[in-house]
């Protein structure tokens, strides 16, 4: 809680302060308050971890309902606190690697620290109104960083496109609160709904099941919009392609993971039992998210878009923890799951970027500059790829693995599909240590190396090892914590 | 431990540091892993268990490891393994030589890791941690034209089928309320049509790897197109690892399946035996040959181990060890021929014994073991094998019996037409055998002639583990029947 309103304060402190100030200060400025406000996340971690029983997160919505506090919109648990945390450290990371594009000043910093405000909410509602308005507040940001290349048509494309479609998407979220509101005797506070007994005065029993479904089905929806699974994928290839790289790696990481933990509270804490009947929804979307994205990565030739197939993906397994419907383990396989596929995920964003065309496209042929002289950094890229394709002794396998055993005894069927989709993910995550190694015996002349300068081969070095860290020691992660 | 830590720590070592002493640190680890694995047999030999490590992984998955015989037997043949390919390559430096080395001592370790891992999770992560060397390995320091497409298909088949085989693993440890250790699985006692379902997805797993028949397709291209080195490490102890998986995990965890599966495993095996010696008599590329000779010689160690017999057992054990040994110093002459004559067709080849007397001496010997002949490594567990099919079923003991005989008619091709006549292929100046190669391949004759002579001395090791693994198989198939 502290932690949002330091985040939003210094969000709107630094687009005050940054008016006329270089790209360079404002970033530091962000970077400075998002460290402020991941200690006191971390901090209250601390305070909270003596009674911190990762076996019984879900139970504490329940001994909140009995505390009589129902009326409150917002309660960070000690799941969300965690969550949280990773989160920050997700945007602490894309704000630390990526340098902006544009001349934007303090603008871009500040709409990123907004949409993680956004995300933090999502990870702590306990009401409807209070989810939409998490959803809204993160959304928002993301078209405008989607546009935030103003001369560039595909951006121009992207935040349009995002835009429309988040718009009809909200529209349905909307919907669906309403058919739920309708058919719960009128309540917005998901305490109150999960208790209802679905016999409205208004509608007969049958009716307010139908309608309850309905609505269930529509926030399912559009929580699934926003997590970029498929069918409501559409959007993502243009907009993660189109967006700069900044953005596109706080779009795929930050609010996915955020609107998956949403997901996994609202369906298996809140909705509870009621939920039976549309998750099979969630389970179709899953399997084919992970099947289809890994498909459509195979035949790209641009790295970005491979990346944004890639994550489509990502979400179809990050989805397992709810597809599993037990809060606990489902929630740890999220958590790990989360922090292997961020770290990952800014290290190959950044070698990306750093490749990257002046029309601001990066082929997957051009990861064969790096390869000479930069041992460090090809290091970082070999384990990065290695955790997205969840190879062991990386902490990518370690997340698989946690959210493969919580669907492992109920859905068999899901689970040979998300082998199949691994597969098919080596394929294409190999592809480019092919152009690394192989590339450049093919052209050796090359069009000249690309430079990294110190600091940032240490920092990429130290994500990496921290990967490899968490790979063969994953009781670093959870260990404190049990 | 040691066994894991000392050439985990040496190769990120010399990995990082380009120092010229690096080859001794690689040799030393290397010779001093050997020693420490030597340095166990007669405690195995006494009935104790040596390594017997528990400890808390990651949620359920336990680290545990434990030595027995059978695992002695291949860690012995890992640790000489790598020690000869030090040796070997001590003069003959590759691009980025240390990194290749380094990359060597990680497969060690996780070989080592494979071979005493007793919790299933831990044998499937040390089983991908094998992969990841060698992939880079092939791809970095392979020699062919398409090594990228080589390479990758490599890593995708044999990672495919561990993927099956971690479906199996998962699907298995569900019903023992997600321990991985070996003996609760063995525990397990699954209906048989599960059992058939959980069996084909851990045959993926090794079967890829070994490779049994029809999953062969991988195996020459990836041989013919990677350094020697790399094709060292794949053949003469990679493969071992799914062999090892079939005794050691596939037969104890699913005895319920084999009344159904026994059968078509056994014919898939004979045709990958006689098809691999077919294939090896047809080709001239010596690589080639040697690939399919593998393909023959490892099927043939499969069908024993699927009979389910001791002495089938015991003879596979031996012809492991012995497999592992011959195909190492073929390609060491594969590579000696190629570095002076830059061609690997044996009809390109010829006259080779004039001037490489020392060259003529050692293939000859090599050859023979390879071909089984008797005081060699190749016999006692060709026997042993052959009786032990022979006792399940006469007819598929007297068709893989041909393929001995296919051995001896491909390999002694081979010898000829490299070593005497003359050369068609132009005229080269060659450089016999030097004295470190020399060593090495003085060691491999040692084993050769030692394990031909006194074979008792080295089923020892792991002769109890076996008839204990077959034990239990027997007694699951006798509950359930």
């Amino acid at each position: 809680m502290i932690s949002l309103i330091i985040i939003f304060l210094g969000a709107i402190l630094l687009l005050f302060l940054g008016l006329n100030k270089s790209e360079k200060g404002s970033r530091f400025g962000s970077l400075l308050i998002l460290s402020i406000a991941f200690s006191t996340t971390i901090l209250e971690i601390v305070s909270i971890i003596k009674k911190l029983d990762l076996g019984k997160l879900g139970q504490q919505y329940q001994s909140f309902i009995s505390d009589g506090s129902v009326s409150s919109m917002i309660f960070f648990s000690n799941a969300s606190l965690l969550i949280s945390a990773v989160l920050i450290f997700g945007t602490f990371l894309v704000l630390l690697l990526m340098p902006a594009e544009d001349r934007l000043g303090a603008d871009l910093p500040a709409i990123v620290l907004f949409s993680l405000c956004g995300a933090l909410i999502l990870t702590a509602y306990t009401h409807l109104l209070m989810l939409f308005l998490g959803i809204e507040i993160m959304s928002i940001p993301l078209y405008v960083l989607a546009g935030s290349r103003k001369n560039d048509l595909r951006s121009n494309e992207a935040a349009l496109k995002y835009f429309l479609m988040g718009a009809f998407s909200t529209a349905i979220f909307l919907l669906g609160c309403v058919l739920v509101y309708a058919s719960s005797e009128g309540y917005l506070n998901l305490y109150e709904i999960r208790n209802a007994s679905g016999n409205s005065l208004l509608i007969d029993h049958v009716m307010g099941n139908k309608l309850k479904i309905a609505g269930y089905l529509l926030l399912c929806s559009a929580m699934l919009f926003k997590a970029g699974a498929v069918p409501f994928h559409f959007w993502a290839p243009d907009v993660y392609q189109g967006s700069p790289n900044r953005g596109t790696l706080f779009m795929s990481t930050v609010p996915k993971v955020a609107s998956i933990f949403a997901m996994l509270n609202l369906f298996v804490v809140f909705f509870g039992a009621n939920q039976n009947s549309i998750f099979w929804l969630i389970v179709i979307s899953s399997g084919a998210s992970i099947l289809l994205g890994n498909i459509a990565a195979l035949r790209q030739t641009d790295a970005k878009r491979m990346l944004a197939y890639s994550s489509i993906a990502h979400s179809g397994y990050m989805l397992f923890a709810v597809v599993g419907n037990k809060y606990d383990s489902g929630f740890i396989a999220l958590f790990i799951y989360a922090i292997a596929y961020i770290l990952s995920a800014s290290i190959l964003f950044f070698v990306l970027d750093k490749l990257k065309n002046s029309d601001g496209t990066t082929s997957i042929e051009a990861f064969s500059k790096i390869s000479k002289n930069n041992s460090e950094i090809v290091f970082a890229v070999v384990i990065a790829l290695l955790s997205m394709a969840g190879i062991p002794i990386t902490a990518g396998f370690i997340g698989k693995y946690s959210l493969f055993n919580t669907i492992s005894s109920s859905h068999i069927f899901l689970l040979i599909v998300a082998l199949v989709g691994s597969a098919i993910g080596i394929a294409y995550y190999f592809g480019i240590f092919k152009a690394m190694f192989y590339g450049n015996k093919i052209s050796s002349q090359g069009e000249g190396s690309i430079r990294f300068s110190g600091a940032e081969r240490v920092v990429l070095l130290l994500i990496s090892l921290t990967i490899l860290a968490l790979g063969i020691i994953p009781n670093l992660l959870t260990g404190f914590l049990i | 431990m040691e066994l894991l830590l000392l050439p985990l720590l040496t190769g990120i070592l010399i990995c990082l540091w380009k120092n010229p002493i690096y080859k001794y640190l690689a040799l030393g680890s290397a010779a001093v892993c050997l020693a420490i694995t030597a340095g166990m047999i007669p405690q195995i030999m006494s009935g104790e268990t040596i390594i017997n490590i528990n400890l808390k992984w990651f949620s359920t998955i336990k680290f545990a490891m434990q030595m027995d015989g059978l695992s002695l037997m291949l860690c012995l043949l890992s640790q000489i393994v790598i020690l000869g390919l030090f040796l070997f390559y001590f003069n003959q430096d590759h691009k980025n030589n240390n990194i290749l080395w380094g990359l060597a001592l990680l497969m060690q370790v996780g070989l080592n890791g494979v071979f005493m891992a007793r919790d299933a999770m831990m044998f499937y992560i040390f089983w991908e941690v094998t992969l990841i060397p060698i992939y880079f390995i092939v791809l970095k320091w392979g020699e062919g034209e398409n090594i990228a497409y080589v390479s990758n298909r490599f890593f995708i088949f044999t990672f495919i089928g561990s993927l099956f085989m971690l479906a199996s693993i998962l699907y298995l440890a569900s019903k023992s309320s997600y321990s991985f250790l070996y003996t609760d699985l063995v525990a397990v006692s699954l209906t048989e049509k599960e059992s058939i379902w959980v069996a084909l997805g851990l045959l993926l797993g090794f079967g890829v790897k070994i490779p049994i028949f029809p999953l062969h397709t991988w195996q020459a291209s990836t041989y013919t197109q990677a350094p020697n080195f790399g094709s060292i490490l794949l053949s003469a102890i990679m493969l071992k690892m799914g062999l090892y998986g079939l005794l050691k995990w596939l037969l104890p965890l699913v005895p319920e399946s084999f009344f159904v599966l026994q059968p078509y495993f056994l014919v898939l095996c004979s045709v990958g035996v006689l098809y691999g010696a077919y294939l090896a008599f047809t080709h001239t590329d010596l690589k080639k040959i040697i690939a399919y000779s593998s393909l023959s010689h490892v099927n043939m160690i499969a069908l024993a181990i699927f009979t389910q017999s001791s002495i089938a057992a015991k003879g596979a054990g031996l012809q492991m060890f012995a497999h592992g040994i011959n195909i190492m110093a073929l390609f060491w002459i594969v590579q000696i021929i190629e570095h002076s004559a830059q061609t690997r067709n044996i009809f390109a080849l010829g006259g080779i014994a004039t001037q490489a007397k020392k060259l003529a001496v050692v293939f000859m010997v090599v050859m023979l073991a390879s071909i089984a002949v008797p005081l060699t490594n190749g016999f006692p567990g060709e026997f042993l094998m052959l009786k032990g099919i022979f006792d399940k079923n006469a007819i598929i003991a007297v068709l893989v019996g041909l393929s001995v005989i296919f051995s001896a008619v491909y390999m002694l091709r081979a010898y000829q037409h490299t070593m005497f006549g003359t050369a068609s292929g132009g005229i080269y100046l060659f450089q016999d055998v030097k004295i470190i190669q020399m060593l090495a391949f003085a060691i491999c004759i040692v084993l050769i002639l030692w394990a031909g002579i006194q074979p008792q001395a080295l089923l020892d090791i792991f002769e109890k583990t076996v008839i204990q693994i077959l034990n239990t198989v027997e007694e699951t198939r006798g509950i359930v029947s």
